[in-house]
């Protein structure tokens, strides 16, 4: 018998989520110079605790999301922006977007806002 | 109340069974672990620099720098969990496997002891809605049709192995349809939920 024989088996751990959290970041216009790079950040203050495995969708228009916490996109011609999701402390959510200008003239890039739906992982043995 | 959503736990829904579990430390570099199961599972968990796990985050770890490597990312096959680790420091692990869609094997229990509750009704279990693989080479796309956005994990293999999707190929949720995009041979293995994302 596998284990997926049985839709509940207390032979196995489970996976349960706890504290989903729907985070709305919201970035300001940036600029990037021709062939340069710039990276805008900002923490949000969601509790985590440290007993679960952090989960995310990240979207940015809250219809469609990317099952990921990372996310590649073209905000204008030539400029490629990597947003990243993750925590650096157990009350620390991060949004890192860096943008990457391959053209040589400037560009704008208008604010950015990004939704972020997380929600934690847990098991018994997940401490 | 017939939406899966109003329970915690509804054994009317398949739900995930964890058949894997590894702790520990790597340092940096490659390490590579038996993990013993009789199929290449499905992994998750996170990395952390402190051993409190105060600063941990679900791997693939990706630098947010546009064109810097995978920081820390496990990847499995049927013998081995390759961890690959390039913050230039120890990292502190805790790896989890499910279960691939098409598997026949039967493996050994994970819990380990009387003294915790393998079910708590004060967490929220997900229910399975759908779980399968699609090979990649065109759009794929699976309809869901639940009129909102659920839960969904995806992993990606190729010849390298199996890992947790991060950016490239896309699987993308909207209310009604999951869509995949990447190039062949890459398999996209996916669990989808009743639960909300």
């Amino acid at each position: 018998m596998k284990p997926s024989d049985f839709k509940l088996n207390t032979d196995y751990l489970s996976v349960a989520t706890k504290a989903n959290t729907v985070n709305i970041f919201q970035f300001p216009s940036m600029l990037v110079f021709g062939r340069s790079s710039t990276t805008g950040t900002i923490d949000l203050d969601v509790p985590d605790g440290t007993n679960g495995v952090p989960y995310y969708m990240v979207s940015l228009d809250n219809s469609t999301f990317t099952a990921s916490s990372y996310y590649t996109f073209t905000p204008t011609a030539n400029v490629t922006a990597k947003l990243a999701i993750y925590r650096i402390g157990p009350n620390l959510l991060r949004a890192s977007i860096t943008l990457r200008n391959s053209s040589n003239s400037l560009k704008t890039i208008s604010g950015i806002t990004v939704y972020v739906r997380e929600a934690l992982l847990t098991a018994p043995d997940m401490v | 109340m017939a939406d899966p959503r109003d329970f915690l736990l509804n054994t009317d829904y398949e739900m995930d069974q964890v058949v894997l579990v590894k702790t520990g430390t790597v340092a940096a570099g490659t390490t590579e672990i038996a993990h013993g199961l009789p199929f290449t599972p499905l992994v998750f968990g996170k990395c952390a620099s402190r051993d409190s796990f105060s600063d941990s985050t679900s791997f693939p770890y990706m630098s947010s720098s546009a064109n810097d490597p995978v920081l820390f990312e496990v990847r499995a096959n049927n013998a081995i969990l390759r961890i690959i680790n390039n913050t230039g420091g120890p990292m502190h692990y805790r790896i989890y496997g499910l279960e691939p869609a098409n598997c026949t094997e039967s493996v050994g229990p994970t819990r380990n002891t009387a003294q915790t509750f393998i079910l708590n009704t004060d967490l929220n279990y997900r229910k399975l809605y759908a779980k399968g693989s699609v090979q990649l080479g065109s759009q794929q796309v699976i309809a869901h049709n639940l009129g909102y956005i659920p839960q969904v994990m995806t992993w990606y293999e190729d010849s390298n192995g199996l890992v947790r999707l991060s950016t490239t190929p896309n699987a993308t949720v909207n209310n009604n349809v999951i869509s995949f995009s990447g190039t062949a041979p890459a398999i996209i293995h996916y669990r989808i939920y009743y639960d909300e994302a």
